[in-house]
């Protein structure tokens, strides 16, 4: 059985024209290609960190 | 080979898969995959391009354009998103109602999630009126309905949003509880029961054809007749219907020129007929016309011979005649100018003399005892001029005469007329005053 109390519940409000551009602002645009760069740039200082020791 | 390659290309692997969903109007499955796509490759622009335009079709005109200024910024070479955004912006229309949407859909839910049902179903009402795309708004009135247990309409909005997005999960779900409360499930599944219930042949089983029935001579005839009949039947049902209707369409034009054409004569005739009354009416002013001057010429010749004949009258001395067509000579239909001049040397003998010369005429007449050629010379003296003697002596002629009326009325004149004459005072004494 469906209870419609949650179901209201669970309705967010719609995205408004006029808050437009804090929606984009707030945007996180990080993809898969950033993380990996992120990883392999730490995993570059880590090694030279470890070397330089 | 490199990560961002091997990123590229699962990127693309799933805007395409989103790509097909969004062609079967699986819009939800989509979206979905296009936000995979853009996790593995922010710049996958169609997958952010169609996913704006997934957003928009579902009614959410503000998610939309949140994706394609994204897109725009992210790569602004030969980018749809632009066509996309100056569409928007060249119609400031569509982006005034969106938002008028968008505000009372959320005015809507806060009613709903504060039990106002009854204002959060006018306001989803208005809002589905000029938006029945808005998805979100579509379900949540769905919903609100369903808790009123009003399932027709709540199908109805669910409906709509299935053929918006075929794979809606919420939807899907709502209109699963919707069809188990109006009854509809069990009639569908019964009838997926019925059309996949035939059982598949096996290599064991046998077609048996159908026995072929022996037809007597007479079913022959029985069946000849029958298709005669249906033949027949056709024939008047079908043919015969259309035949007429082709015919009376054609008597219809036939009448309608024969009607043209009738009113072409008619107005002809109407036509010829003003002009016949118009014609008409000029004979008869002309008629009328020639009438005056045959009237005033033959007026104009008697009048011409009447006084001839007056004038030779006075020169044969022919007293009486010259009396008696002065007198009957109409002198106010002399109009010319030299008949004028003769009227007036002719009145002026008739007036001067003669008028005496009949008096003394009917004296002698009188005296002779012939009183009625008296009375007539008289009368011609007196009406030629009235002279108050003449009159008395006509007045006694009557008296002597008996005829009374006619002395009293000329006596009665003299007094009236001529009241300062000799002749006034001896008219009353005869009157008997």
């Amino acid at each position: 059985m469906i209870s419609y109390e949650e179901e209201i519940k669970r309705f967010k409000p719609s995205l408004d024209v006029d808050q437009i551009e804090d929606a984009i602002a707030k945007v996180d645009l990080t993809d898969m290609n950033d993380i990996m760069t992120s990883l392999i740039e730490e995993a570059i200082k880590h090694k030279k960190d470890e070397s330089a020791k | 080979m490199k990560y961002d390659v091997m990123l590229e290309q699962i990127a693309n692997c799933y805007y395409n898969l989103g790509l097909e969903r969004a062609r079967l109007r699986d819009l939800s499955g989509a979206a979905e995959l296009l936000k995979k796509s853009l996790t593995f490759d922010k710049y996958q622009k169609d997958a952010r391009n169609l996913l704006g335009l997934i957003f928009f079709e579902c009614g959410e005109t503000a998610d939309a354009l949140v994706q394609w200024v994204i897109s725009m910024n992210l790569l602004p070479q030969d980018n749809i998103a632009d066509h996309y955004l100056d569409e928007i912006q060249r119609k400031p229309a569509i982006l005034r109602i969106c938002s008028d949407n968008v505000k009372r859909y959320n005015q809507a839910l806060d009613y709903a999630q504060n039990n106002n049902e009854d204002l959060a179903i006018m306001q989803l009402n208005q809002v589905i009126q000029d938006s029945p795309n808005y998805i979100k708004a579509q379900i949540l009135l769905a919903l609100l309905y369903m808790k009123r247990e009003d399932w027709v309409k709540a199908g109805r909005s669910l409906y709509l949003v299935l053929k918006i997005d075929r794979n809606n999960p919420k939807a899907l779900v709502l209109m699963d509880e919707v069809k188990h409360n109006t009854g509809r499930k069990e009639v569908e599944q019964s009838r997926l029961k019925n059309a996949f219930s035939h059982r598949k042949m096996t290599d064991d089983d046998v077609l048996i054809p159908q026995e072929v029935k022996q037809v007597s001579p007479w079913m022959v005839v029985g069946y000849i007749f029958v298709g005669v009949i249906l033949a027949l039947f056709a024939f008047y049902l079908l043919i015969m219907p259309a035949k007429t209707k082709a015919l009376n369409a054609e008597n219809n034009r036939e009448l309608i020129t024969y009607t043209e054409k009738l009113d072409a004569s008619n107005r002809a005739y109407a036509e010829l007929k003003d002009s016949y009354d118009t014609l008409e009416s000029q004979y008869a002013e002309a008629a009328d016309q020639v009438s005056q001057f045959e009237n005033a010429n033959a007026s104009f010749m008697g009048q011409y011979q009447a006084l001839n004949e007056i004038r030779t009258a006075l020169a044969n001395c022919d007293t009486l005649q010259a009396a008696k067509l002065y007198t009957g000579l109409d002198q106010s239909q002399i109009s010319d100018a030299t008949m004028q001049q003769q009227l007036q040397s002719i009145k002026v003998q008739m007036e001067g003399s003669i008028y005496q010369e009949l008096a003394d005429q009917a004296t002698s007449a009188w005296n002779s005892g012939n009183k009625d050629q008296a009375a007539e010379l008289y009368n011609l003296s007196l009406a030629i001029r009235e002279e108050p003697e003449n009159m008395y002596l006509l007045g006694r002629l009557y008296q002597n005469m008996g005829r009374t009326d006619e002395a009293n009325t000329l006596f009665d004149k003299i007094i009236g007329a001529h009241p300062d004459s000799n002749y006034a005072e001896r008219a009353r004494q005869a009157r008997g005053y």
